[in-house]
């Protein structure tokens, strides 16, 4: 089903933009989309903004993946990483601290660091508990919910629980690697990436030239790689923006159960950064109990329709279904206690 | 050798839509101020990769391989030109989109969406004054909106919603209703209308921003004008009226009477952005 959907996804949702772009063309014409051009003017300006406000993030995710493929050693990651579970996964879910990353930028980081390596459950966790557990998330979170500092204090442990379990039950039953087209780390030394130099500045001109030009190529590589993923999130999370309306889902706000999956299922449709989505839970206060609202501010950054499309392009199709599982399951659980014992 | 050169043109088109949004003035309706540094800055790398493509084709023109695909690692282009097509079209809308259609701000299609929060201190649980002296009790939650209160309270004459404390001082008279019914109040937006105001009621509003327009959401108030109905939906107003209490979805909230109401030019800057320093 899942193998369906991905081959026959992109090429309809071109089918699709193809038209929208003869349509465009041909405004004039068309009574049609005039009525509606309001809506579509929305939804340019959604999809556009989307992509933009990923844009540096996606860069600057796949020049750090470039220059540590040219220039750190699979061997030199190998001796980093850390060997114990217990303190690989603590690794991962704190590595936010130091690098507080969008996850439109970690995913080509982690691939990288996979294929150079690095345990891949201490890069999947990374990839979950990075966008949260890190200090501006915190803080905007504290901010967005002035008046309930508890919020910003169960996010950031409901996000810790969530992740440590995850890395460890990947780290106990996940034996094959987890990427798309995986590769083992030795059959894939790359020709140029010896490890004499580690910073270029193009000094050493001649020697350089090679290692510059290559860490370019990978790095307009991946981003077309990894764009196309994320152009289709945004597409779509666009759409679904301008389409759904908020006031049709008000009212599931009673139901501890029910809202905190209803409200874990809009924060996927949203797609929304980490960075700024304490203050669109916020304005569903009113509504919502704040298990509901953990959830959301949990789920979101974790798992959501544009970097699930990115995760997809990255790893196995089992692997990210597994995990989206796991973590929908774990926050539910997470959400429900926290509002029975915590928020009251 | 057309890979590099397609490729070339997407990212100095990215490139050029973004040089060229700064150039008008315009990347403002995308994204917050906060974030323009970052993504100009992606526009430079943008051109970098793209220049590194025109050296590519220019390489591959030359017969010499093509340095991506010796090294295995990076998946060559795929062969299926159906597959091709797809993945180049999906590049291209969103440029096409940018430079055809023109940048306009959101109004109230969205805010209809995105549902338009009239009663901005609804997240805020209203302090209980328990000393009868003071006129705006607060906890520590709420203690710089008590200060930013009793500053507006101070003020002698209408009160103006500023640009840059738009939805802090919305909260803040929103939170503290009583000492400011009766008062004049300013405020400037765009005018919006759903289905459960009046036909002399809408709402004046703005957007307001944290990161980009994706996450932006509608703060404004409410407004009972009996000339109202002359000014269509998403016409820019400023409207001075006293403040009083009315129902709207069965729930008590703020709402401008009888405004002098003025119509003005939508500024460079239509949406608002939170005060982070409050």
């Amino acid at each position: 089903m899942t193998a369906y959907v991905l081959r026959w996804g992109p090429p309809l949702c071109t089918l699709v933009c193809l038209g929208l772009m003869t349509l465009i063309v041909l405004n004039r014409d068309l009574s049609f989309i005039q009525a509606d051009a309001a809506s579509l003017q929305s939804f340019k300006m959604l999809f556009i903004s989307l992509l933009l406000e990923a844009l540096p993030f996606i860069l600057l995710g796949v020049l750090v993946s470039s220059l540590l493929q040219v220039f750190v050693s699979d061997r030199t990651i190998q001796r980093l990483a850390p060997k114990h579970p217990i303190g690989g996964v603590l690794f991962g879910s704190l590595l936010g601290l130091l690098f507080p990353l969008c996850e439109c930028g970690m995913i080509p980081v982690v691939r990288r660091l996979i294929r150079k390596g690095m345990p891949a459950y201490i890069g999947i966790v990374f990839i979950l508990a990075g966008p949260i557990l890190n200090p501006i998330v915190y803080a905007s979170t504290y901010m967005a919910f002035r008046s309930q500092p508890e919020m910003a204090y169960a996010r950031m442990g409901l996000a810790f629980v969530v992740t440590i379990t995850i890395g460890l039950l990947l780290w106990r039953y996940m034996k094959a690697s987890p990427l798309r087209q995986a590769q083992p780390a030795l059959h894939h030394a790359h020709p140029h990436s010896s490890p004499a130099h580690s910073h270029t500045h193009m000094v050493h001109r001649k020697a350089q030239r090679g290692k510059l030009a290559s860490a370019l190529a990978h790095t307009s590589d991946e981003f077309f790689e990894m764009g196309k993923y994320l152009l289709f999130g945004a597409l779509l999370t666009a759409a679904i923006q301008v389409s759904v309306s908020r006031e049709a889902m008000l009212g599931l706000g009673e139901q501890p159960l029910v809202s905190s999956l209803f409200m874990m299922g809009f924060a996927f449709l949203l797609s929304l950064c980490s960075t700024s989505d304490a203050f669109v839970a916020s304005s569903f206060s009113g509504s919502f109990q704040p298990g509901a609202l953990l959830a959301f501010l949990v789920f979101g950054p974790m798992i959501d329709l544009k970097n699930t499309l990115m995760l997809l392009s990255v790893f196995r199709v089992k692997i990210v279904l597994w995990l989206i599982a796991l973590t929908l399951v774990l926050v539910l659980a997470g959400a429900y206690v926290a509002n029975r014992f915590y928020f009251s | 050798m057309l890979h590099p050169i397609l490729r070339a043109a997407i990212l100095s088109g990215f490139a050029f839509l973004i040089v060229h949004l700064a150039r008008t003035d315009q990347l403002g309706l995308y994204i917050a101020p906060r974030m323009e540094l970052y993504v100009k800055l992606s526009a430079l790398g943008l051109y970098a990769a793209a220049i590194y493509q025109v050296y590519a084709a220019l390489r591959a023109l030359g017969g010499k391989e093509e340095h991506a695909h010796d090294c295995g690692c990076e998946h060559p282009p795929s062969p299926s030109l159906l597959k091709n097509i797809a993945i180049y079209t999906l590049f291209i809308l969103p440029l096409a989109l940018g430079f055809l259609l023109p940048n306009t701000p959101l109004e109230s299609t969205l805010a209809a969406k995105k549902g338009m929060s009239l009663n901005a201190a609804a997240t805020l649980s209203s302090p209980v004054g328990t000393d009868e002296d003071v006129l705006f009790p607060h906890d520590t939650f709420t203690e710089s909106y008590a200060a930013l209160a009793k500053e507006l309270h101070a003020v002698h004459g209408a009160i103006v919603i500023p640009e840059a404390q738009y939805i802090e001082t919305l909260t803040a008279l929103d939170l503290y209703r009583d000492p400011f019914l009766g008062r004049e109040v300013q405020i400037s937006g765009f005018v919006y209308r759903d289905a459960s105001m009046t036909s002399t009621q809408f709402a004046i509003g703005r957007f307001a921003m944290n990161c980009c327009s994706a996450d932006a959401l509608p703060y404004g108030l409410l407004v009972e004008a009996a000339d109202g109905a002359k000014y269509a939906t998403d016409t820019w107003l400023e409207a001075t009226g006293a403040l009083q209490l009315t129902v709207y979805n069965g729930k008590p909230i703020l709402q401008l009477s009888s405004p002098r109401l003025t119509q003005i030019e939508r500024g460079d800057t239509p949406y608002v952005y939170p005060d982070y320093t409050f």
